[in-house]
Order: C-alpha cells, then structure tokens, then sequence
C-alpha cells in the first residue's frame, strides 16, 4: 500500500469514526427526549363487545408510535395473548412488518376478535359467568436505524372482566351456577375433586327457575346409576341489544364408580335461539 | 510562543470538540430541557465520558509529539481507537440494552448490532493505524540507518 493510498485509507476510517459518533449523540438526543415513543393502551383504553350470532367477543383498543427520528421505525411486530387469572390463555393475536415513517406519528388499532367457538367451552362458561380479571400480555418488536437498534417491550395490562351476559341475582341460580362450574372444572382435570367437593356435588339444589325476559335456568339431576348421579343444567339468555338468546346445555355424570370418582361430561351445547 | 503550538498539536482540538465539549454539551442540554428524565442515567453518562474524554485527548496530544512509523505513536493511537470505543459505550449508557419509560412502559432498546459497528469502526481505525506504521516504519529505519553509516564515518 503506498502513500496515497493510506491517505484515503485515513479519510475513509475517520468519516466513519465521524458519522458513529454523530449517529450516536443524535441517537441519544431523539431517544433521551422521547422523539421516539410509543403509548401503550392503559387499562380504560381496552374495550369490548360481544358479537352473539358471530360468536365472537371483540377486543378494541390501540397504540401509538411517534417517529420525530431521522429514520423510518419498520418491522413492527405486536404479539397479543389473552390470559386468564391463573395464566391459562384465551387467545394468541399477531400483527407484523407495520411500519411509522420518519416525522409522523401513527396510531395502529388492534381489533381482536375472540371467536368463542375455538376456546374450551370452560373458558367460553366462564366469561360468560365470572367476574375476573384478564391479562393482556404484549410483545412488541420494531426496528430502527436499518435494523442496528431493536426496540422490545413486553407489557402485562391488566384487563378486568365483567360478565356480559346478567345470568341472574337470584343466589340459588348463581349457586347452581356455580356448582356446573366445579364440575366442570373437575371434569375437565383442572382441579382436584374433594370429599367435600362430591358432597356438595350430590348436594347441588334442583332448580327450575324462569324471569319475565326470558332467562330460564333449570337444573335437573336424577339417578345414572346407584352411585352416579346424572346432572343436567338448562340455561337460556336473553340477549339485551339483539332478538333472541344464547341457550346452553350442559349433562354430565357425577358420582362413584368402582369406589373411584366420577366426572364426565356427557353433552355440551351453546346455540343461539331466536 | 511557538513552543506553545508544538506542545498543543491540531489533532488535539477536534477531538476536544467532538469527544468531550460537545457530547457534555447535548448531555447538559438534554438536562435541563428534560428535567422529568431521569438524571442518574444522564449523571452515569457524564462520569463516563469525561474521562473517557480526557484519555483521548490526551492521547491524540501524546502521539502527535512521535512521527509516523514510530512504535510510541503506533500504540498511542490504538490506544486511542480503543478509548473511543470505550466513550461511545458510555454514551449509549455503558450497556447493550437501554431501558427507557414510555407512558408508564418499559421499553427496551437492544444496541447489539450497533455495537458492533462502534467495534468494526474502531477495527478499520486500527487497521489504518497498523498500515500507517507498517509504511512509515520504513522511513524511521533508513533514516537511523543513515544516522549509523554517517556516525561510522565519523568514528573512522
């Protein structure tokens, strides 16, 4: 290499030390001072409504991304999963390569839908039924200055959950209620049965109670067997802002069967009626 | 006078100006225009680049007392690629992941692959360092080989 050679070798490293340096400042000034920022939705931010001829609970809420950096944000990935209390989840919901250009701020709304067909008729019982607590959990990715600066965030947002479907104030109803839940619960091994629990099973009330709007609930239990108990569970819905009601069905086998335990759920059915 | 001008050689005033007056500058800036910021960060920040700073200077002062190809000036400048990796780690907070608030959010920035272009623009400095020693060496070797025939023919 000679001489010449070296001197432009020697322009080329100090541009290149130079514009580092520069992007490293104007970097940490655009990022310290919030240039770049995105607002997460809070809790009041998530709504919801319920859909009862598509079956589907729609989640609504929306983030937004201000870019006041010299370089577009690309590669946007959100990653959305609905949990449950105890962290079982509802649903999963992806969004990718969204993009906010440089000198904008965009507001990206994230519509999910919850089709109650494709979870576990537990979890679609107990939306319908339970005052809890949701957890919406999200994962974000982007991408910044061509890739060389990634920016994450994984967030919990608590989302609290209300039942939309007034099932009943009548206490008998909502222990019955309750009760098909255990069972269910049992049924389906997501806790362990008792002594106490098959007590207050075969202790479930017969319940055939019905209101002037047309919710219905009943409760039916009767002899399978010597040691097994057949318990069948009606429930009717009137729907307040359309005709028409969601009827559930529930039958299942409860009791002891060669001194071992019985939980079997025997028909499972939710319809809407007219 | 001119005594004065040796000691203080134009490398040093660049490098003054770029790695400590005005970062400190944007640092102090930021400081004072964002006070809801957190200033542990930017006081950490600070504790590093001053220093940093100041080995820089003093070493971009250092190796141009040394001409080209001599060993002092070689590892002088290494030395001083190798400190202004280490400022512009400080810079970016002494990590490869900055976390910063956002609306009550935590939010990440992975600096990994910028890191590595801090680290391959430090190699090319020291690869022009090593080239610029390895062509100038040369001159420093027949100019101490003149020195010796000359002193040989004094002697004889």
């Amino acid at each position: 290499m000679n001489r010449q050679q070296l001197t432009y070798f020697r322009v080329v490293a100090l541009i290149m030390a130079g514009v580092v340096a520069t992007l490293t400042i104007c970097n940490l000034f655009t990022i310290a001072t919030k240039g770049i920022s995105v607002d997460l939705p809070a809790e009041e931010d998530i709504h919801w409504s319920i859909d009862p001829v598509q079956k589907e609970i729609l989640f609504r809420t929306a983030f937004s991304v201000k870019n006041q950096g010299v370089y577009d944000i690309s590669d946007i990935d959100i990653s959305a999963q609905l949990v449950k209390e105890d962290m079982t989840p509802l649903f999963s919901f992806e969004k990718q390569d969204m993009v906010v250009l440089r000198g904008s701020n965009t507001t990206f709304d994230l519509l999910i839908p919850i089709d109650l067909d494709k979870i576990s008729f537990l979890d679609w019982f107990s939306l319908m039924y339970k005052n809890t607590t949701l957890q919406l959990l999200l994962d974000i990715d982007a991408l910044y200055m061509f890739g060389l600066i990634e920016f994450t965030a994984n967030e919990a947002i608590d989302v609290p959950w209300s039942p939309p479907l007034n099932l009943s104030n009548n206490t008998t109803v909502q222990a019955g209620v309750k009760g098909i839940l255990s069972l269910l619960n049992i049924a389906q091994n997501k806790s362990i049965a008792t002594l106490s629990d098959i007590i207050s099973l075969f202790s479930l009330p017969q319940v055939s109670y019905t209101t002037d709007n047309g919710f219905a609930f009943s409760l039916n239990i009767s002899n399978y067997s010597e040691t097994v108990k057949n318990i069948t569970c009606h429930v009717i819905v009137p729907l307040l802002v359309v005709n028409g009601g969601l009827e559930f069905t529930v039958s299942l086998l409860v009791g002891f069967e060669a001194g071992s335990p019985v939980f079997r759920i025997q028909e499972v059915g939710i319809q809407y009626v007219d | 006078m001119s005594t004065k001008k040796r000691c203080i050689p134009p490398k040093v005033w660049p490098a003054l100006l770029f790695y400590l007056i005005i970062p400190l500058c944007s640092l102090l800036l930021i400081l004072q225009s964002y006070p809801e910021l957190s200033k542990d960060q930017f006081y950490m920040r600070i504790y590093w680049i001053v220093p940093t700073a100041m080995v820089i200077v003093f070493l971009a002062q250092r190796s141009a007392l040394y001409q080209k190809g001599d060993m002092r000036r070689f590892f002088l400048n290494i030395g001083f690629s190798v400190a202004t990796m280490i400022w512009m780690f400080g810079l970016l907070g002494g990590g490869v992941v900055i976390t910063t608030q956002w609306n009550g959010y935590d939010f990440s920035l992975h600096m990994n692959k910028y890191i590595v272009l801090i680290a391959c623009v430090a190699a090319l400095n020291v690869i022009y360092y090593t080239l610029e020693w390895r062509v100038y060496r040369k001159d420093i070797i027949s100019v101490s080989s003149h020195k010796e025939k000359k002193t040989g023919t004094i002697i004889e």
